[in-house]
C-alpha cells in the first residue's frame, strides 16, 4: 500500500465519518436518535438498505465465487424484487400506522409480550453473532494480505462505527450509509473498467466473453430441481423470496432503516429502489469475478489465492512438495494459454469445427489447472492440519492489490472498509433499538425521560459493538464466509417470518400457539440443518409454512379462555 | 399532527411501479437465459 493509496484511503474514511457526524451532531429525543426523526427521504433510505446488506464479503467474496464458480450465485437474489413488492403492500403500511420503533413491537400490539420478545431475542441472539462476523471477515483477509495486525483491523472498524453511530444515532448511520454507498458503486465501476483494460489487448470482448462461457463461468441460470443443489433459479426464486421477505420485512437491522421515513411512500420507494437495482448490482460483482478469471487466464495466477497461508505452509517438511507443484502448476499454465490462444484464433476465424475442438482442448487444460490446484490444497491441509483451504475470498483482493494503479488500491480498500462500518453500523443501531424498546423499555423502565433512553440506547450501542469486536477478535476460522451468515441467517429467517404471517393473517391464533409453533418449527429446521443435504435457501420456506401451520393446528388444541388480545395492552 | 404521507399515497400509481419492478426481474432472468445460451 503506498502513501497515495494511504491518503485516499485515510482521507475518505475522515470526509465521510466526520461529515456524518457533524450533520447528526446534537440529536437528543428517542423519536430523532432511534428513528432518524421521520425526515429520511426515498433515496437514502434506499442507499442505506442497500449499504446494510452489502457487507465487506459482499465484495470480497462475491468476485471470488464467480471466479471459482460463474454466475449462478445472482440467482440468490431473484426472489429480492418480488419480496419487496410484498413488503411495500402488506408489512409497510402496518408498521406506518402503528409508528413504530421495533418491528417486534408490531407483534405485541397482535398478540403479546412473550411472542414480541421471543421474536426480538432471536434477532438479537442472530444479529449479535453476525456483527461479529460482519467485522471479522474483511479483517482476517485484509490484515493477512496487507501485513496489519488482525486485531487492531478488527479494533478500527468496529472502533470508528461504535463512535459515529453512538453520536449520532439512526441519523448519522443513515447519513454515512448514504455517502458510504456510492463510494461503493463508485469503487465497483472503477475496478470492472481496470478489470477489462487490464485483458490482453489481442483478446477482443466479444471473445473473452465465449471464452468465459465455453468455461462455465456465464452459465447463471440453473433449472434442475434438486433440493440439495444450493443455487437453482427454484431456490432463488422462492428460497429467496421467503429470504428477502424476512430479512427486509423482520430483521430490525432493514427496518429501521425505513422506519424513519418521512412518508409511507419514501420507504416503499426506497425497498423498491432496491429491488430495480440490486440484480443489476450484483451482475457486476459477479461479472467483475469472471473478468477476472480471464485476466488470469492471460497472466499466471498464483497457486493458492491466501499466500500468507501458502507461506506458512511453505515452513513445514511439505515446501519441497509445494514448490514442485507450483512447478507443474506453471507448466499447465502455458499449456492451457497456448491452447487458449487457440480457440481465440478458432473464434476469430468463426470456424464451427475449430470452435468445438479448441473448446473440448481448453476444458481439458482448465481441468489440468485445477487438479494442480486440488493437489495444493490438500498438501496445504496435510501441512497445516487446521488450515483453510477455501481461497475465493482472497482472489479479488490479490487482483486489486497487483494489478490496480497507486491510489485506486486505496479506493477498494475504502469500499471494503466502508461496506463492513455500513453494515455493522445498521447492525449495531438495530441491536441496541431492540434491547432498549423491547426489553429495556417494555420490562424494566417504561416511563422514564427522551433524554434517558437516548442514554441508554448509547450505552447499548456501544455494549453491541465492544461485544462484536471482541467476538470478531476471537472468531474461529470459517468455511466460505458468504455463506456462513447467510446460513446462519437462514436457522431463523424462516421462523421469525412465520410469526409475522401468521400476525398479518387476521386475529383468530394466539401469541401462545405461535411461540410454540416457532419453538416446533426451528427444531424442524435445525433437524434439516443437522440431518440433511437441503440447500439452506430451503429452510426460510419451510420453516415460515411450519409456523404457520402449526400455529393453527395448536389453535385448535388449546381452548379459548380469555379474549385474545387482552394481555397485550 | 397531520399524516401528510396519506395525501401523497393516492398520488402514485403503485401497481404500475410494481408492475415495474416485477417485469425488470423477468427482463434479467431472461438476460441471463440469452446470456448463457449464446457463451454456452
Amino acid at each position: 500500500v503506498s502513501l497515495l493509496d494511504w491518503i485516499v484511503l485515510l482521507g475518505t474514511l475522515v470526509v465521510i465519518v466526520g461529515y456524518g457526524v457533524w450533520k447528526t451532531r446534537g440529536t437528543q429525543d428517542m423519536a430523532g436518535y432511534l428513528r432518524g426523526g421521520n425526515q429520511v427521504k426515498w433515496h437514502t433510505i434506499g442507499l442505506s438498505v442497500m449499504a446494510t446488506q452489502a457487507s465487506a464479503i459482499t465484495f470480497l467474496s462475491t468476485p471470488g465465487q464467480a471466479y471459482q464458480d460463474g454466475m449462478r450465485f445472482i440467482q440468490f437474489y431473484f426472489g429480492m424484487p418480488l419480496a419487496m413488492i410484498v413488503l411495500s403492500i402488506i408489512f409497510l403500511p402496518r408498521y406506518f400506522n402503528l409508528r413504530v420503533y421495533t418491528a417486534y413491537e408490531f407483534l405485541e400490539s397482535r398478540f403479546d409480550r412473550k411472542t414480541r420478545q421471543l421474536t426480538a431475542f432471536l434477532f438479537l441472539l442472530q444479529r449479535g453473532l453476525s456483527a461479529g462476523i460482519t467485522i471479522y471477515a474483511p479483517a482476517i483477509i485484509v490484515s493477512s494480505m496487507l501485513g496489519w495486525s488482525l486485531r487492531l483491523t478488527c479494533l478500527g472498524i468496529g472502533g470508528v462505527v461504535i463512535l459515529y453511530t453512538v453520536l449520532g444515532g439512526q441519523k448519522a448511520v443513515s447519513q454515512t450509509q448514504q455517502q458510504q454507498m456510492m463510494i461503493m458503486l463508485a469503487g465497483m465501476v472503477v475496478a470492472f473498467i481496470v478489470v477489462l483494460l487490464r485483458l490482453p489487448p489481442e483478446i477482443s470482448f466479444g471473445n473473452a466473453l465465449h471464452i468465459a462461457g465455453a468455461l462455465g463461468k456465464l452459465d447463471a441460470l440453473d433449472f434442475s430441481a434438486d433440493p440439495t443443489t444450493r443455487y437453482t433459479l427454484w431456490s432463488g426464486l422462492l428460497g429467496g423470496f421467503f429470504l428477502s421477505l424476512s430479512y427486509f420485512g423482520t430483521d430490525q437491522s432493514q427496518v429501521q432503516r425505513y422506519l424513519g421515513a418521512q412518508s409511507l411512500a419514501a420507504s416503499r420507494f426506497g425497498l423498491l429502489f432496491n429491488g430495480f437495482l440490486k440484480i443489476p448490482m450484483q451482475a457486476l460483482i459477479l461479472f467483475i469475478g469472471v473478468m477476472v478469471f480471464m485476466f488470469y487466464q492471460f497472466n499466471a495466477p498464483p497457486i493458492f489465492f491466501n499466500q500468507s497461508e501458502l507461506a506458512r505452509a511453505k515452513l513445514t517438511p511439505y515446501a519441497h512438495a509445494l514448490t514442485s507443484l507450483e512447478a507443474k502448476h506453471a507448466d499447465a499454465f502455458t499449456h492451457k494459454q497456448a491452447e487458449l490462444w487457440k480457440l481465440d484464433h478458432a473464434l476469430d476465424r468463426q470456424d464451427p469445427e475449430l470452435i468445438a475442438t479448441s473448446i473440448v482442448k481448453v476444458r481439458a487444460a482448465e481441468a489440468a489447472t485445477a487438479q494442480v490446484r486440488a493437489e495444493t490444497k490438500a498438501t496445504i491441509t496435510r501441512a497445516l492440519p487446521n488450515a483453510n483451504t477455501k481461497d475465493a475470498d482472497y482472489i479479488f483482493l490479490t487482483f486489486v492489490m497487483r494489478n490496480l494503479p497507486r491510489g485506486l488500491v486505496g479506493l477498494l480498500l475504502v469500499v471494503i472498509l466502508f461496506a463492513a462500518m455500513s453494515s455493522v453500523a445498521g447492525e449495531l443501531s438495530a441491536l441496541s433499538s431492540t434491547t432498549l424498546v423491547d426489553f429495556y423499555r417494555r420490562s424494566f423502565r417504561p416511563l422514564a425521560s427522551d433524554a434517558h433512553y437516548v442514554n441508554v440506547a448509547k450505552f447499548f450501542t456501544a455494549g453491541w459493538g465492544i461485544l462484536a469486536v471482541l467476538f470478531a477478535t476471537y472468531a474461529s476460522m470459517l468455511d466460505n464466509l458468504i455463506q456462513a451468515v447467510n446460513i446462519l441467517g437462514s436457522l431463523f429467517y424462516g421462523t421469525v417470518l412465520g410469526i409475522f404471517l401468521v400476525a398479518f393473517s387476521g386475529r383468530t391464533v394466539r401469541g401462545t400457539s405461535v411461540c410454540l409453533a416457532a419453538l416446533v418449527a426451528e427444531g424442524l429446521v435445525i433437524a434439516l440443518f443437522v440431518g440433511t443435504q437441503v440447500s439452506f435457501l430451503w429452510y426460510n420456506v419451510i420453516g415460515c409454512l411450519a409456523v404457520v401451520i402449526f400455529a393453527r393446528i395448536f389453535e385448535v388444541f388449546f381452548p379459548r379462555r380469555k379474549i385474545a388480545g387482552a394481555s397485550s395492552t | 399532527m397531520p399524516d401528510k404521507s396519506k395525501g401523497r399515497e393516492a398520488d402514485h400509481p403503485w401497481n404500475v411501479i410494481y408492475l415495474l419492478v416485477a417485469g425488470a426481474l423477468v427482463l434479467e432472468i431472461t438476460a441471463f437465459a440469452i446470456l448463457g445460451w449464446i457463451y454456452r
